[in-house]
C-alpha cells in the first residue's frame, strides 16, 4: 500500500476518527513508520506493543473496597506468596480487604453474610454440568446437543469439528459451547467467521438465544475494540483486516460452513490457521465433498498431527488412484472421533413425513388484468433501474411484484406510495397512479376465497403464512367473518402480545395468521397444517415456515398447502422448487446445502427476478429451464456428497458414541 | 455447583435486605423492587419481574431469569459484594459444664476421665473466606473458610453459626495490623495445605495435556517440513512458513494449558470467641495422666488427643501403664493380665514382650527370659529345670532317657543322656522314708532290700534292685509315683 494513492473516502474517515480521538485526548501520535495502509501517513493509533494476550478470567471480581487507598508499602505487610503450590498466587487485592480491617471498618453482619453467600454462587468444578442451559432462551435444546457440548468441552478440550447432518442445530451446539465458556470465564474474546450471507443471522441468534451481543466487523479499527465479533470470512481475509486479526489473540474462534476451508493452500485456510486461539469450533454438515484430503486439511487446521503429516496421511489412508475411499476406514474413524462429532438425523430425530398439496388458483379477471399490467410495468422498468440512485426504484419494483403475488390489497398501498415518490419519473408516476386506482378498486381475492374454502374443510388447527401485513389484516377480517377464532402474529406486536397470540392459538383458536416474524423461533408443532398463502422468493424462508411445525415434537404427518396463481411468478417458484428439486420433501437445512452448490453469484431472488423480467416468453421459458437444470444438478451433487459421507462416517462419530 | 434452592434463598434475602421482599405476581414470576444501586443496570427501572424458573422466564413477558451466569444475577452479585468486607461477631461460652463436653469427646479405652479444673477466656479469631480459582483450559473453583486464633495462629474449625448474621456485634475489631497480617499468613498456609493435593493434580493434568499437544504439534511440523523439503526444490520458503506456523501453534498450546491459580480473599469476620481450657485427668490402676484441652464456644469441639507415639489424633486414647497416651494402634496389652503399654515403653523398657514360641504378649509379670538363649517366654512356654533351677525355653529342654523327666540341657548331659539326678543315684537304706513309702504301697517291692536313691527339687528317683530286672520309680514331692518302669539290672 505504501506509495499508492489512498482512497480519499477512507482517508477522510481515518482523519475524522483521529480528530475525534485526539479531541478526546486518547492519542495523537504521528505515525513514525509511515506504513498506514489507509492513508500512508498516520498510524491508526496502533500501540507499539500488541496488547497482552487476554487471559480468560472469571467474571471480574468485585471491586475492592471503594476507599481502598493505602500506599503500596502499607499493604506490603499483607502480602503472601504461595510456598506449597507452584503457580498459585494470592491476589494483591487481598491486601486491600485486610487494610479495611486494620483501619477499623466494620460492616453490617447482614451485608457480610450477603457478600459471603454471593461469593459461594457459581463455584465450578470442571465441566461437570452445563451452567449455560438455563440461560439459553427461545430455543429448545436436545439431549444430543447437550451431549455434544459436553464432549467438546470435556474430551475434545474445546476444539472440535461439529459435523452434524443438516437441521440438527450445529449453531445451537456451538452456541451452548460458547455460552458455557463465557459463563465459566474461560472465554472473553471471541471471533465468529461465517459466509457473508449468514453474518446477520449469526449475530441475531447469538444475541437473542444466547444473550451474547456480537458486533459485525466491517471497520478494521473495530477489531481491537470489541470482544465479541462476527465477520464474513471474505471480509476477514482482506489484508487490512487479516493483519489486525492476526495481531490479536482470541479465546474462541468459530467458523461456520467450514467446508470452505477444505483447501490448505487457500487464503481462507491460512487465515483461520494464523489466528491465535485457544478453542476452535468448525461447523460443517459436509466435511468431505470431493476427497479425503479435504478432511485432512480440516482436521489439521483444528489439531495438526491428529492425522499425521500429509505424507503420513497419504500412506496410511489414501488408496492409489482413489482419493475418496480410505484405505484404513476403522483407523480413520478412530482418529476422527478425537476431533469430530457427527450426529445423524436417523439416530437422534424421527420426524413424520410431509405431505404437500399445491393449490393452483386462477385469478379473477380484474386481478389478472392488474397483475399483467403491473408485470408489464416492472418488466419495462426493471432492467433500467439497478445502479446508483435508481437501485431504490429497482427494490420497489421487486417488492411490488412480490406483493402482487400476495394480494392486490398489499400491492395497492405500495402503488400509492410509488405514485407519489419523486424517485420515479413523471410518466412512471402517471402509470403507477392508474395501477393504484385499479388495485384499490379490487375488493375480491381469489386466493382468499380458496383459503376460506380450505379452512372450512381442514378440521385441525391451521397456520397461514403471508409475507405482508396488509394481506394478513384482510385475511383476518374474512376468516373472523366466517366464524373462525384467529390468532395473528407479526413483527408489530410486543413480546407479550406475541406470547399471548401463540398461547391463544395453542389453547383454542383455529387459525394462526402470521407474517415472516412467526417463522423464526416459535414452536408450533402442536399444529400440523401450514398454508403458504403466498410464496416467498427466498426458498429458505419457505423452509423456515415449514420448520415451525416439522420439528422434534411433531407426531403427525405435516400437511403443506401452497397457494399459487397460474401465469404468475409464483408458478415459476413452484416449478423450480417443487417440481425440479422437490424442495418440500427436503429436510430442514438441506435446501441451504443444495443452493450452496449453485455456481451462481446472484441470490435465488435475483435470478428469479432476472428471469421473470425477460420480455420474450420463449426466452423466459428457456432461462427458467436452464436455471431449473442448474438447481437439479446442485441437488444431485448434494445427494452424491451425502451418500459418500454416510459411507465414510456412518454412525460412529455421534456424540453418544463416546471418545 | 450452586443448588437452585441456595440460589433462590440468596436472591430473596438480597432483595429483602436491599429493597423489599419479592412479591409473586404469577406462578413462578416475582416482582422485585430494585435498590438504587442496581437501577442504572436496568435503565433506571425501579422494579423488574424476575423468575428462578427458566420455563417461566421464557414464556412470561419481560421477565429476567435468575440463574448462574445470567445478567441479573451477575449484577446482584456485583452489588452484594460492594459491602460486607468485614464484620465482628461474639460467641459466648454455653452453659454446658465442661465435664460434659469433655466426656462426650474423649472416651479412653481403659481409663476414667475427670475434669480437674477449667477456665474460660475470650480470644479474638479471624475468619477468612477465600475463593480459589484454578484454571488451565478448564476451571475449578473452591471456597475455603479458615478460622485462625489471632494470638497463636492456630487454625480452628469454623462453626456454621459463624457464617450467620445472628452473632454480629457493632464492635471494633480487636486485632491490630500485625496480628491481622500474622493471622492472614497462618490462614494462607492452612489454605495451601488444604488445596495442595487438588491443585497439584489439576496442574499435572494440564501439564500432561500440554505435553501431549506439544509433542503432536512438533511431530507434525517436523515431518511436514521434511516432506516439503524432500518433495520440492522450492520447498524452503514453504518450510519456513511451516516453521512459523509451528511456533504459533506451540504458543497456543502453552497458553491454553498454562496453569494459573488465584486465591482471592472475599471477606473477613473477627470473631470474639470464648475458649475454654480444662485439665482432664485420665486414670486407672497402673497410671494417672493429666492433659490440658481447649475448645471453643462455637463448636464445643474438643480436639482429639494426640497419640504420643505416632502423633495421630484419637478420640479413644489408651492410657499406658507407663503413663503415656496412645492410640489403639500404638499399644500392646499383656495376654495374661490388663496391663497395657505403648510402643515407646515397649521400645525403651521392653515392657511387653512377645513369647518367643507363641508370640503372645506378656508383661514383666508374666514373661520369663530363658537363661540360656535370653529369649522371653510366656508362662505357658517357659520351663524351670528341677535340678539346677534355671528357666529355659522349650529349645533348651531335654528329657532324661532314664527317668524320662524334662530338665534343662545342661542337666541332661551327653553322652549317656541321663540327668544329673539319675547320674547321682546312691545306695539308700530300706528305712529311707521315700523307700519305706514305696515298700508300703507296693507289696511287690516290699521284699526288695537293695535300693538306690537320688532327689532334685521336684522328683525323687528310686531304683529297686532285682535279680535280673530292676524297677525304676520317680515320685513327685507328694510321693506320688509319676513313673515306674522295669530296667535291666547291672
Amino acid at each position: 500500500m505504501r506509495g499508492e494513492t489512498p482512497d480519499p473516502a477512507l482517508a477522510a474517515r481515518v482523519e475524522a476518527l483521529l480528530a475525534g480521538l485526539i479531541a478526546a485526548n486518547l492519542g495523537a501520535a504521528e505515525c513514525d513508520r509511515g506504513d498506514c495502509e489507509a492513508c500512508g501517513r498516520l498510524a491508526i493509533l496502533e500501540p507499539d506493543e500488541p496488547p497482552p494476550a487476554p487471559t480468560p478470567e472469571a467474571p471480574p471480581p468485585p471491586a475492592p473496597p471503594a476507599d481502598a487507598g493505602p500506599a503500596p508499602e502499607a499493604l506490603a505487610a499483607f502480602a503472601y506468596e504461595a510456598t506449597r503450590v507452584p503457580g498459585l498466587t494470592f491476589s494483591p487485592r487481598n491486601a486491600l480487604v485486610l487494610a479495611k480491617i486494620r483501619d477499623g471498618v466494620v460492616d453490617d453482619p447482614a451485608d457480610w453474610v450477603l457478600h459471603y453467600k454471593a461469593r459461594l454462587l457459581g463455584l465450578q468444578s470442571g465441566f461437570d454440568v452445563l451452567l449455560s442451559l438455563p440461560l439459553i432462551r427461545g430455543v429448545r435444546h436436545y439431549a444430543y446437543q447437550v451431549d455434544t457440548a459436553l464432549r467438546v468441552l470435556r474430551t475434545m478440550r474445546g476444539r472440535a469439528i461439529l459435523a452434524d447432518e443438516v437441521g440438527l442445530g450445529k449453531t445451537i451446539e456451538a452456541g451452548i459451547v460458547l455460552k458455557e465458556l463465557v459463563v465459566r470465564g474461560l472465554a472473553r474474546k471471541i471471533l465468529i467467521l461465517t459466509p457473508a450471507s449468514l453474518v446477520a443471522q449469526w449475530r441475531e441468534e447469538m444475541e437473542t438465544k444466547f444473550g451474547l451481543p456480537f458486533e459485525i466487523m466491517d471497520e478494521f479499527e473495530d477489531w481491537a475494540r470489541h470482544d465479541l465479533v462476527i465477520s464474513s470470512i471474505d471480509t476477514a481475509k482482506r489484508d487490512v483486516h487479516r493483519e489486525e486479526i492476526q495481531r490479536l489473540a482470541y479465546d474462541v474462534v468459530i467458523v461456520d460452513e467450514a467446508h470452505k476451508l477444505k483447501n490448505r493452500t487457500t487464503k481462507n485456510w491460512k487465515l483461520v490457521a494464523s489466528v491465535r486461539k485457544k478453542y476452535m469450533l468448525l461447523l460443517t454438515a459436509t466435511p468431505v465433498q470431493n476427497d479425503l484430503e479435504e478432511l485432512f486439511n480440516l482436521v489439521t487446521l483444528l489439531r495438526p498431527g491428529t492425522l499425521s503429516s500429509f505424507g503420513g496421511f497419504r500412506r496410511r489412508f489414501l488408496r492409489r488412484g482413489d482419493p475418496r475411499t480410505p484405505a484404513n476406514p476403522g483407523e480413520l474413524k478412530r482418529l476422527l472421533r478425537e476431533v469430530m462429532i457427527r450426529n445423524r438425523r436417523s439416530t437422534v430425530l424421527v420426524l413424520p413425513p410431509r405431505r404437500v398439496f399445491p393449490a393452483e388458483i386462477v385469478l379473477s379477471r380484474p386481478e389478472r388484468k392488474l397483475y399483467e399490467a403491473v408485470t408489464d410495468f416492472v418488466r419495462d422498468r426493471y432492467p433500467a433501474y439497478g445502479r446508483g440512485s435508481t437501485s431504490v426504484n429497482r427494490l420497489a419494483l421487486i417488492v411490488l411484484q412480490k406483493e402482487m403475488g400476495s394480494s392486490t390489497f398489499a400491492a395497492a398501498e405500495t402503488l400509492r406510495r410509488m405514485k407519489e415518490s419523486p424517485n420515479f419519473a413523471y410518466e412512471d408516476r402517471l402509470v403507477l397512479g392508474d395501477l393504484y386506482e385499479r388495485a384499490a378498486a379490487i375488493t375480491e381475492n381469489e386466493k382468499a376465497r380458496r383459503l376460506r374454502e380450505l379452512i372450512a374443510k381442514i378440521p385441525d388447527k391451521t397456520i397461514v403464512f403471508t409475507q405482508y401485513l396488509r394481506t394478513l389484516h384482510v385475511l383476518r377480517t374474512m376468516l373472523e367473518a366466517d366464524g373462525h377464532a384467529v390468532s395473528v402474529f407479526h413483527g408489530g406486536l410486543t413480546p407479550g402480545e406475541k406470547e399471548a397470540s401463540v398461547r391463544a392459538f395453542r389453547e383454542g383458536n383455529r387459525v394462526f395468521l402470521s407474517t415472516e416474524a412467526g417463522g423464526e423461533g416459535r414452536n408450533l408443532q402442536f399444529c400440523n397444517t401450514v398454508v403458504n398463502f403466498d410464496l416467498p422468493w427466498n426458498p429458505l424462508k419457505i423452509e423456515q415456515r415449514i420448520g415451525r411445525v416439522h420439528r422434534i415434537g411433531q407426531t403427525r404427518d405435516v400437511v403443506i398447502v401452497n397457494l399459487w396463481a397460474r401465469d404468475t411468478i409464483e408458478e415459476y417458484v413452484m416449478e423450480l422448487l417443487d417440481k425440479k428439486i422437490n424442495m418440500f420433501q427436503l429436510v430442514i437445512g438441506e435446501l441451504d446445502l443444495v443452493l450452496g452448490r449453485l455456481d451462481e453469484a446472484k441470490t435465488f431472488e435475483e435470478v428469479l427476478m432476472d428471469i421473470w423480467t425477460v420480455k420474450d416468453l420463449a426466452r423466459r421459458r428457456e432461462e427458467l429451464q436452464r436455471f431449473g437444470e442448474e438447481l437439479l444438478a446442485a441437488r444431485q451433487k448434494y445427494e452424491s456428497t451425502k451418500s459418500y459421507e454416510e459411507g465414510l462416517f456412518g454412525n460412529d462419530l455421534a456424540a453418544e458414541a463416546g471418545p | 455447583m450452586t443448588s437452585p434452592a441456595d440460589l433462590e434463598a440468596f436472591v430473596r434475602r438480597y432483595f429483602e435486605r436491599r429493597s423489599a421482599p419479592l412479591r409473586e405476581e404469577e406462578p413462578g414470576v416475582f416482582r422485585a423492587s430494585l435498590p438504587e444501586s442496581l437501577r442504572p443496570a436496568f435503565d433506571g427501572a425501579d422494579a423488574i419481574r424476575i423468575s428462578f424458573d427458566p420455563g417461566a422466564a421464557a414464556s412470561a413477558p419481560r421477565v429476567d431469569l435468575v440463574a448462574v451466569g445470567s445478567y441479573l444475577l451477575d449484577r446482584i452479585v456485583e452489588d452484594a459484594t460492594r459491602a460486607g468486607w468485614h464484620t465482628v461477631a461474639r460467641v459466648e461460652a454455653p452453659p454446658t459444664p465442661p465435664a460434659d463436653v469433655v466426656a462426650g469427646s474423649i472416651r479412653p479405652k481403659n481409663a476414667t476421665v475427670a475434669v480437674d479444673a477449667s477456665s474460660t477466656e475470650t480470644v479474638p479469631h479471624l475468619l477468612f473466606n477465600f475463593r480459589v480459582r484454578m484454571m488451565s483450559d478448564e476451571r475449578v473453583d473452591r471456597f475455603e473458610s479458615v478460622l485462625v486464633d489471632s494470638r497463636t495462629g492456630k487454625e480452628r474449625r469454623p462453626a456454621a453459626s459463624l457464617f450467620e448474621e445472628r452473632p454480629g456485634l457493632p464492635e471494633d475489631g480487636t486485632v491490630d495490623g500485625a496480628g491481622i497480617a500474622a493471622a492472614y499468613r497462618s490462614a494462607c498456609q492452612a489454605l495451601e495445605g488444604r488445596i495442595a493435593a487438588d491443585a497439584t493434580a489439576f496442574r499435572e493434568q494440564a501439564e500432561a495435556l500440554r505435553k501431549a499437544e506439544v509433542e503432536r504439534i512438533t511431530s507434525y511440523f517436523d515431518r511436514s517440513v521434511n516432506e516439503v523439503l524432500d518433495s520440492r526444490a522450492s520447498g524452503a520458503s514453504e518450510a519456513r512458513a511451516l516453521e512459523l506456523d509451528r511456533e504459533r501453534r506451540l504458543a497456543e498450546a502453552e497458553e491454553k494449558y498454562r496453569f494459573a491459580g488465584e486465591v482471592e480473599l472475599c471477606n473477613v469476620r473477627t470473631v470474639l470467641l470464648d475458649v475454654m481450657h480444662a485439665d482432664v485427668t485420665l486414670e486407672h490402676r497402673g497410671a494417672r495422666r493429666t492433659v490440658r484441652v481447649e475448645f471453643d464456644a462455637a463448636t464445643l469441639d474438643v480436639p482429639p488427643l494426640r497419640c504420643e507415639v505416632c502423633g495421630a489424633s484419637t478420640r479413644e486414647p489408651v492410657l499406658c501403664f507407663g503413663g503415656h497416651l496412645a492410640g489403639p494402634e500404638c499399644v500392646s496389652a499383656c495376654g495374661f493380665c490388663d496391663r497395657v503399654h505403648c510402643r515407646t515403653c515397649i521400645a525403651v523398657e521392653g515392657a511387653i514382650a512377645p513369647c518367643a514360641t507363641c508370640r503372645r504378649p506378656a508383661c514383666p509379670d508374666h514373661a520369663e527370659v530363658c537363661a540360656l538363649s535370653r529369649k522371653p517366654y510366656c508362662p505357658d512356654h517357659i520351663h524351670a529345670c528341677a535340678i539346677c533351677g534355671r528357666t529355659v525355653g522349650p529349645e533348651y529342654v531335654a528329657r532324661c532317657v532314664s527317668c524320662e523327666q524334662a530338665y534343662c540341657v545342661v542337666c541332661v548331659a551327653p553322652p549317656a543322656e541321663r540327668c544329673q539326678t539319675c547320674r547321682s543315684l546312691a545306695v539308700a537304706p530300706p528305712d529311707d522314708p521315700a523307700v519305706a513309702a514305696i515298700r508300703r504301697r507296693d507289696p511287690g517291692l516290699a521284699k526288695v532290700t537293695k535300693w538306690r536313691r537320688a532327689s532334685n527339687q521336684r522328683f525323687t528317683v528310686l531304683i529297686a534292685k532285682g535279680l535280673v530286672w530292676n524297677q525304676l520309680l520317680v515320685t513327685d514331692p507328694s510321693g506320688t509315683v509319676v513313673l515306674q518302669k522295669k530296667v535291666l539290672g547291672t
